[in-house]
């Protein structure tokens, strides 16, 4: 009865506040998109009776009609602006080929370059948009000017939501016609040690690119490989041709050489590993991609005298990312990846290999633009790794748990140190601007053996952000990720300390 | 290296691979475009199943808040391989509603018209049923074919340097050629006859 009664008086004030409210009225009314003088004059004459009346959605409707009716290729609606009075409104009417034309710009933003590179009567002009309804013809135009201005680039424009309902932010992208970029990233594990790669990429118009990497890593396969690697791209369309080639050396850990040795499997390791990889990427959309290739890999082995063998794989995979709704707070990811050697394709290698990659990540509050350096929202992460091997694989397909980024509190060459054909994983991390918590259990097993499951907890600190330093130093203190692994187990527990990432 | 023998199931294997590969593509293989005709009253309206053209890369910029315009070309030719003598255009602006997520097509030429709150299919349909074209050219025993091409076009720029010599506006129009490459296409059907159109009406 008494949450009867509250109900009730909470309806009543409610109703209140709600009729209430005074109607604002008519400042003025604006026709954008189209000049005034191509509606009729009984309609123009309509348009000013407005001016001075209580705004009233469906006589805005009926108007926005009557303009539809005599311009019948435009979409018309009506929209109202703030006016510099309180308690008044610009009545709008949007008139253009654009839908968004009846949204009312609420910032114009740069992307790719600076304001310092505009001309100040460029960005004045810019500005000049904020308050108005999405107008195309003058938003292009300014994009025209951008372009004039930045030499060396071309410009795009976007119209994005903006904070507020009902209005945008456009957004002006310088993007090079040709651009060279150099870009790093490493990690470190207390057991395995320091992990790096840097990469210089050159890229034209979007169409093709060249680049070089180097490496010396430890992280990502069985063994520490250094070397290079060149690859090149072309696209067409839905297609990017990608082909590369590395020549790495391999060194294997203590833990490795003993378990081949022990299992008679010595000959399996490789010194040398240079590799031919071409691949074609088919966008079948924009979340969904298909890619098809062949690797060709020749392996120096040592033993029992030095001899090269040849392990060719005929590769596909597909993945895919969409989110569930247009707030972006719910983004399914994933790849299922098959890579098949036997005698059709040569080589002495047969095998199969499988791996299904599944990621979810919900963003109870998404990162502002432009902070992917610098994460500030509210994010969390399920992960799930599978993979399965059927046949005698090399050791760099073979599956591995246990370094900088899964089952961090574990050393791989403890758990399986000459890899394993099978392998489960799943994670789920919670990341904030200051800190990176995660859980993960996985096992990994080869065939006809028992599985034993591993799990560990751990985190990472974002210190740039923490320490709330400057924008250069805070980048590369939110990289190097100071974090720590902790195996679940009841003896024997060293925990892993880690700086960096997947490299 | 270890090579236990098992040739044939590898062999196997590369088969299934190859299967599950044609699967991923096999919905593009299905999607063949067929062009229908229909007569209504000396109107011939020409429909194409299976024509999403509204390709990735514009819908992209649809989702990014910019209209697109398209032409449609439609044209008859006495054979598969010859060219329309004549062509009738439509000219269509698409865009989306960043808010909404629906679509909004206007009708530029001819017989202007517009429509809102669209699916991505539905807008295209829209596009296409509006293709119509007078039969009267046509000779009512002989089969003809239907050629229809579609494009975008970029909007003509707003502003033009009157100031910039011709090598500055050559080098201009080929560095924007190269920044946006048109979506197009071109679906041709038939042979289809009024005679018989008459008959099925």
């Amino acid at each position: 009865m008494k949450s009867r009664v509250a109900l009730l008086c909470f309806l009543l004030v409610a109703g209140t506040i709600a009729f209430g409210q005074t109607p604002a009225t008519i400042e003025k009314t604006e026709i954008s998109g189209i000049s005034e003088d191509s509606l009729s004059a009984p309609l123009r004459a309509d348009l000013q009776k407005l001016v001075g009346q209580n705004y009233d959605e469906k006589a805005a409707a009926q108007i926005a009609e009557r303009i539809h009716a005599e311009l019948p290729d435009y979409v018309v609606t009506s929209t109202t602006a703030a006016s510099t009075q309180p308690g008044r409104i610009v009545l709008v009417f949007a008139v253009a080929h654009n839908i968004n034309a009846k949204y009312i710009v609420e910032s114009v933003d740069l992307k790719g370059t600076e304001k310092s590179k505009l001309s100040e009567a460029l960005w004045t002009d810019m500005q000049k948009m904020v308050g108005h309804p999405v107008d195309d013809a003058s938003a292009d135009q300014l994009r025209e000017r951008m372009a004039a201005e930045i030499k060396g680039s071309h410009s795009r424009r976007s119209v994005e939501r903006g904070s507020d309902p009902q209005h945008v932010r456009i957004v002006y992208e310088s993007v090079s016609q040709s651009s060279a970029n150099f870009s790093g990233s490493g990690g470190y594990h207390s057991r395995q040690k320091f992990s790096g790669r840097a990469n210089v990429a050159y890229t034209f118009y979007d169409f093709v690119g060249v680049r070089v990497d180097g490496f010396n890593d430890a992280s990502t396969l069985m063994e520490r490989y250094a070397g290079y690697r060149y690859g090149a791209w072309t696209e067409y369309k839905r297609v990017r041709f990608n082909a590369e080639y590395s020549s790495f050396r391999a060194q294997w850990s203590p833990g490795t050489l003993q378990a081949a040795s022990a299992t008679g499997t010595s000959a399996d390791l490789y010194r040398l590993r240079d590799t031919i990889d071409p691949s074609a990427k088919i966008t079948i959309s924009s979340g969904f991609h298909v890619t098809l290739g062949f690797t060709a890999s020749q392996l120096q082995i040592q033993v029992p005298t030095s001899h090269y063998e040849s392990v060719r794989t005929a590769n596909g995979n597909a993945d895919y990312k969409f989110y569930l709704s247009s707030s972006e707070k719910h983004q399914f990811s994933g790849s299922y990846d098959i890579r098949v050697a036997g005698d059709a394709l040569g080589g002495s290698a047969t095998f199969t290999r499988h791996l299904f990659d599944q990621n979810y990540e919900w963003n109870l509050k998404k990162p502002a633009p432009g902070t992917r350096f610098t994460p500030d929202g509210h994010q969390i992460d399920f992960n799930v790794r599978l993979g399965r091997i059927t046949g005698a694989a090399p050791m760099f397909e073979r599956f591995s748990l246990g370094d900088t980024s899964r089952l961090v509190g574990w050393n791989k060459y403890d758990i399986s140190p000459l890899g394993a054909s099978r392998m489960a994983y799943g994670e789920v991390t919670y990341t904030n601007r200051y800190i990176s918590t995660f859980f993960e259990s996985g096992s990994l097993w080869n065939d006809g053996q028992t599985r034993v499951l591993r799990n560990s907890i751990g985190g990472n600190l974002l210190l740039g952000n923490i320490l709330h330093a400057p924008t250069a130093m805070r980048i590369i203190l939110n990289a190097a990720r100071p974090g720590i692994g902790v195996p679940l187990q009841k003896n024997n527990v060293h925990p892993i300390f880690t700086l960096g990432g997947n490299i | 290296m270890r090579t236990t023998g098992i040739h044939l199931r590898s062999g196997f294997h590369i088969g299934i691979s190859c299967l599950v590969i044609s699967m991923l593509l096999w919905p593009g293989l299905l999607s063949a475009q067929t062009v229908s005709v229909k007569l209504e009253g000396e109107q011939l309206r020409v429909s194409v199943s299976q024509l999403h053209f509204l390709g990735s890369e514009v819908l992209q910029r649809l989702r990014n808040g910019i209209a697109v315009n398209y032409v449609f070309k439609v044209g008859f030719t006495p054979n598969r391989y010859s060219k329309p003598a004549t062509v009738t255009s439509y000219r269509f602006v698409i865009s989306y509603d960043i808010f909404e997520e629906k679509f909004a097509v206007s009708r530029i030429e001819p017989n202007p018209r517009s429509i809102t709150h669209l699916s991505e299919s539905a807008a295209q349909m829209w596009c296409l049923d509006s293709i119509a074209i007078p039969s009267g050219g046509l000779p009512a025993d002989q089969p003809f074919w239907v050629n229809l091409e579609y494009q975008t076009v970029e909007p003509k720029p707003a502003t033009t340097e009157t100031g910039e010599s011709l090598i500055g506006q050559l080098i201009d129009v080929f560095s924007r050629k190269a920044q946006r490459e048109e979506a197009r296409g071109t679906v041709m059907g038939g042979p289809f006859s009024l005679t018989d159109l008459r008959k099925t009406r």
